[in-house]
């Protein structure tokens, strides 16, 4: 079926929403008016609407009045994808009720408001459940039991940030990103109406999707380009688009310009013990001949990561600068490392295992940091986040003589069948550039990011010119210009590149279906003429 | 030189929650770990061993579970490990423990040149066991160690006090219980299955010959009363805000919004 009809709310008075405007949101919630990714924006009005009604008041007074709205969760996205460009901001601040356990026959899963922070999440599995209301009898879940296994990084998140931005991080290579753990969706529309969409009841036909909405039928196209279609490609760039997709899907990754999601059932998994692990490297060679290998070998990694001997001379940087700035041994010195966690099930076979592989990759098993109990698992997941920071921190530091500087990180991904050709690209192209970079992530989904650091304006300009090249590259070898960060206001100008002019406007088609006033989030993937 | 490191395992004190009405401990569930204290002594024993050679020899006191914890050292590079468990000692107060540890090191590792604590475990957080072993054995003492190096007949310690850091030296034999202080290492992937080839062995307390009147509950000179959970208070959040003025005029709108709940 690929028919669905929406849900009519009923709708308190705008009045009735929690509201800041003008000066005062810039003099008190200045936070809402940038994000991770250090741009600025501007609003006129800051809404806290507490629940779905709330929210569908704000966005039809929004659609009514021609105002554009900017959907805020957490502000952890480093794209700019929820930096306001004037009009309206809703934050999700308010939509923070983890409502209840159900399961199905895939099994548990939480329905939560899409405020809650992925913390609160994993807080509450490690606590269990108990108490919580059990939309489906029975489903209460006990403590340490289950997670949710989509991990990106950054625990502050919301979970409706995540679902717009399609997010993964390094254990999608092992459980997929956010789209494969979503499985129902309460989105509210630009008119006030909801839809409420469970994976499995609403499929594109051959028109696309029918909805029925108080004010008509709309038609809503799917578009034609195939880059979600190719194999082994983690894709988190434009609008998603399959054959027979699920209505689910399409608002998955579409950066709040579709509607806004207020609610959502996430499925869970088991929680395992793992078996982190940390080699060392002679050189990038020998640490791809090692992923190779570890992937095609009978070991489950839970995530492949790669550091390159330009992260770990950055972070033995930071550490002879400050010991305590991390809790692990000073890093060696190594030309490249791989980072991956196995399910624990028998440490001595599965190390034996992976010994044997890094003696054939030119390592030694004894080049390794190992840990398995919960918080010495932490402390590798430190080490294996510092990086990250490490550049940051770095750039930070420069902003103050070159307040306009910034880090250029890609987010580069392609099949796997070309990440050789990527990684002799990247070797290639910033070995003779003169700028500093590292080179890190998830190589167990061809998904690198090359992250320069540039020391003066000169450099910037320079890298940005290189950053063009690594996405042409990448481009070429049918890759994807974002793997995981999403398109936002800064990447655009790539996005257009990959799709080209056909795949945008048929992005647009969609867009305008759902939101023919361009009021929701506007300038994030598309450029489209906005209302104020 | 032979070193002994005396380690606890502990559980980890951030999961873990009191009963209030029963005045105990809820430990179940809650994963027990090498107590952080005693994982920077070991530290300092395998640097001793890496700049004067020897062996390190590790014990722990503890019902039979607290194996793991030995296990920790061995992987971390402890050459062998001895674990007391025995009825006859569960319910032993610091005197208690700090006698059987006496015994034990003095029959298990004879000729040993210095004994390495941590300078107290994070579940009771007294700090008295490394005191009272040190003067069982008539040994002297370093307490609040960072830095343990050894020299020809003695010992130099850098050594953390409330507002300096002092170095001191000690003859040998000598007791060091050591603080919190620089890296702590990761075993390798070779460490951890080397770490289960060698032998723990467990040792009761006939094996040391100490009387049951002088071990566990019945040995010991104190007894924990009560045991309560100080007031509670709710998470925290933070406002990131490079403007103080800005950020203070956030917290007073949260604070607004928790009102409005």
């Amino acid at each position: 079926m690929n028919e669905i009809a929406s849900e009519r709310l009923r709708i308190p008075p705008i009045e009735e929403v929690k509201c800041v405007s003008g000066q005062a949101i810039a003099d008190r919630y200045p936070s809402f008016l940038s994000d991770e990714s250090k741009t600025e924006g501007e609003a006129e009005y800051l809404f806290f609407p507490n629940g779905p009604e709330q929210v569908a008041s704000v966005i039809r007074w929004c659609n009514d009045e021609r105002f554009s709205v900017q959907v805020s969760g957490a502000r952890t996205g480093i794209t700019g994808g929820c930096v306001p460009q004037g009009g309206a901001v809703i934050s999700t601040d308010r939509l923070d009720r983890i409502m209840g356990t159900g399961r199905d026959r895939r099994g548990h899963f939480l329905r939560v408001q899409t405020g809650v922070r992925l913390s609160e999440i994993d807080d509450l599995l490690i606590r269990g459940t108990d108490g919580l209301p059990e939309i489906t009898p029975g489903s209460s879940i006990g403590p340490g039991e289950l997670r949710y296994p989509v991990d990106p990084t950054e625990r502050s998140a919301s979970i409706g940030g995540t679902i717009a931005t399609n997010a993964s991080g390094a254990r999608s290579y092992r459980y997929g990103p956010t789209r494969d753990w979503v499985r129902r969706l309460r989105v509210i529309l630009p008119t006030g109406d909801c839809l409420e969409v469970t994976r499995g009841e609403v499929q594109a036909g051959e028109e696309g999707f029918l909805l029925d909405l108080p004010d008509g039928r709309r038609r809503v196209p799917v578009p034609t380009y195939g880059h979600f279609l190719r194999e082994d490609l983690k894709n988190a760039a434009g609008v998603y688009a399959a054959p027979g997709m699920d209505l689910v899907d399409l608002f998955i990754g579409s950066e709040g310009i579709l509607g806004v999601v207020v609610e959502a059932d996430i499925w869970l998994s088991p929680r395992i013990s793992t078996l982190s692990n940390v080699l060392f490297f002679p050189g990038e060679e020998e640490a791809l001949h090692f992923v190779r290998e570890l992937r095609s070998s009978e070991l489950r990694p839970e995530f492949i990561e790669y550091m390159d001997g330009n992260s770990l001379a950055l972070l033995r940087r930071w550490q002879e600068r400050s010991p305590e700035w991390l809790d692990v041994p000073f890093v060696p010195q190594a030309g490249a490392a791989v980072l991956f966690d196995l399910p624990f099930q028998d440490l001595r076979d599965d190390l034996l295992t992976v010994g044997e592989i890094a003696e054939a990759s030119g390592t030694s098993p004894d080049r390794s940091w190992s840990a398995y109990e919960g918080q010495e698992v932490e402390r590798l997941a430190d080490f294996r986040h510092a990086l990250p920071e490490a550049v940051n921190s770095t750039i930070a530091a420069r902003k103050r003589e070159y307040p306009g500087i910034h880090k250029l990180g890609t987010d580069i991904a392609v099949p796997g069948r070309r990440l050789e050709e990527m990684m002799d690209f990247y070797r290639e192209r910033m070995g003779s550039s003169g700028l500093e970079y590292v080179i890190f992530g998830h190589i167990g989904d061809n998904h690198l990011h090359v992250n320069m650091l540039p020391e003066n304006m000169e450099e910037l300009e320079r890298g940005k010119e290189i950053y063009g090249e690594l996405v042409a590259k990448g481009l070429s070898l049918e890759g994807t210009v974002s793997g995981e960060h999403g398109i936002g206001r800064i990447k655009k100008g790539y996005l257009s590149m990959m799709y080209g002019a056909e795949g945008m406007e048929e992005m647009r088609r969609v867009k305008r279906a759902l939101d023919p006033r361009s009021i929701l989030n506007p300038g994030n993937m598309l450029d489209l003429e906005v209302c104020r | 030189m032979r070193v002994v490191v005396c380690v606890k395992q502990v559980p980890l004190v951030t999961s873990i929650s009191i009963d209030p009405e029963r005045g105990t401990l809820n430990r179940e569930g809650v994963p027990s770990v090498l107590n952080p204290f005693c994982e920077y002594a070991l530290e300092q024993a395998l640097r001793v061993r890496e700049e004067k050679g020897g062996e390190v020899v590790v014990i722990s006191m503890g019902p039979p579970q607290a194996r793991q914890a030995l296990l920790r050292c061995m992987e971390l590079g402890a050459d062998r490990g001895y674990l007391l468990s025995d009825r006859a000692f569960a319910g032993s107060d610091v005197w208690a423990t700090a006698g059987t540890l006496k015994e034990a090191v003095e029959r298990l590792v004879p000729g040993y040149g210095l004994i390495l604590t941590g300078q107290q475990a994070m579940d009771g957080d007294t700090a008295q066991v490394p005191g009272e072993l040190a003067e069982m054995l008539d040994l002297p003492q370093v307490g609040r160690a960072l830095e343990v190096h050894p020299l020809d007949e003695e010992v130099r310690v850098i050594r953390e006090a409330e507002d300096r850091v002092e170095t001191v030296r000690s003859t040998l034999p000598c007791l060091v219980s050591v603080s919190k202080g620089g890296t702590r290492r990761f075993p390798s992937m070779r460490d951890l299955i080397g770490a289960r080839e060698r032998e723990i062995v467990t040792v009761q307390a006939k094996d040391l010959g100490i009387p049951p009147e002088e071990a566990g509950l019945e040995g010991s000179r104190t007894r924990v009363i009560k045991v309560f959970p100080p007031p509670q208070r709710g998470p925290g959040r933070t406002v990131k805000c490079e403007d103080p003025w800005k950020a203070a005029r956030e917290i007073i709108d949260l604070l607004d919004l928790e009102g409005d709940r």
